[in-house]
């Protein structure tokens, strides 16, 4: 029992992150763009590259945050904390359930629309895995506002596991975290064309917004059940 | 309704052998054999260049509208990806 709490909380906070829309949607910028100028085993790689952009700076950012609680904070938050990021996250519900996605039939995001450019932008004109791997990087980077929290939580509850299982469960994080690309990827291989997947997105964007909120909320809730009133 | 901001807004120098190269990526990043690529995108932006000529300023917004109305002829999906430009993220 005094694994279960701990790591179901990273579980959830992994897909609380995986339900945000940010880089599925510069995912889809990037093959477009990708599958017009190169063959297909050339996009291939360089999606794997932006996975990995992802996949590398979510591993780092908990990594670091853990160090900093286990240097600074101990092995755990004080109920106090704990409401305080208990009420991040019921104000983050809130926000993904009113602002995330902007109205109409598109699946654009609350996003500053200068981010938005200058990730598009680059999506366009990418052409190395270098530059693949650094879209990754900031497509995170500029999802921060949303996942920053996430990271904060998975971090406290990572500390309360042995060692191994911190390593494991860092690693659990990240693999749920870009599982929503990894599984793009592969319908895109199978055969799905990029339009047919952002039709898809666009249908399902309220279900989305409903399970990224809920997400949120129900982690706020198991935090304030099992670490602020224990 | 979508407020639209200003690059949107910005008046674009239309070159049609842009727009052909544009057109043949985005077709072939949703499988259209490039000989049937080819064939669509010819029509495609020799009836927006005939639309344009009839302007005297184009915005982006405006190109990207009248190319879907265009290929939307040709192809759903082709005219999907410009009915959808700037709106993904």
């Amino acid at each position: 029992m005094d694994m279960v709490i701990p790591f179901a909380e990273v579980i959830l906070a992994a897909f609380v992150q995986a339900s945000l829309q940010l880089q599925l949607g510069s995912l889809l910028l990037l093959y477009h763009a990708s599958l017009g100028k190169h063959v297909r085993k050339k996009t291939r790689s360089i999606v794997s590259s932006y996975i990995a952009g992802i996949g590398t700076l979510t591993f780092l950012a908990i990594a670091a945050i853990s160090f900093m609680f286990d240097r600074y904070f101990g092995d755990s938050l004080y109920p106090e904390e704990v409401v305080i990021i208990v009420s991040m996250l019921a104000a983050l519900a809130v926000i993904v359930w009113i602002f995330y996605y902007k109205r109409g039939k598109s699946t654009e995001l609350w996003l500053p629309r200068s981010v938005a450019k200058f990730i598009d932008s680059h999506a366009k004109t990418t052409n190395s895995n270098t530059e693949a791997f650094s879209l990754g990087v900031l497509t995170s980077l500029a999802e921060m506002p949303f996942t920053l929290v996430l990271f904060v939580v998975a971090a406290n509850s990572i500390l309360k596991l042995p060692p191994l299982w911190q390593l494991i469960s860092v690693v659990i994080y990240t693999t749920l975290a870009i599982l929503p690309a990894v599984i793009l990827r592969f319908a895109v291989r199978r055969g799905e064309t990029i339009t047919s997947i952002q039709r898809w997105r666009v249908k399902h964007k309220t279900f989305m917004r409903v399970i990224s909120g809920v997400g949120f909320l129900i982690l706020g809730l198991f935090l304030f059940a099992f670490e602020a009133l224990v | 309704m979508r407020r639209k901001n200003k690059r949107e807004l910005a008046p674009v120098t239309f070159d049609e052998k842009k727009l052909r190269e544009d057109l043949l990526h985005s077709a072939k990043a949703i499988g259209i054999s490039i000989g049937v690529a080819e064939i669509i995108v010819g029509k495609i932006s020799q009836k927006v260049a005939e639309r344009l000529t009839k302007r005297a300023a184009v915005t982006t917004d405006d190109l990207n509208r009248f190319i879907a109305e265009e290929a939307e002829k040709y192809n759903k999906d082709l005219a999907y990806v410009y009915k959808n430009r700037g709106k993904i993220i």
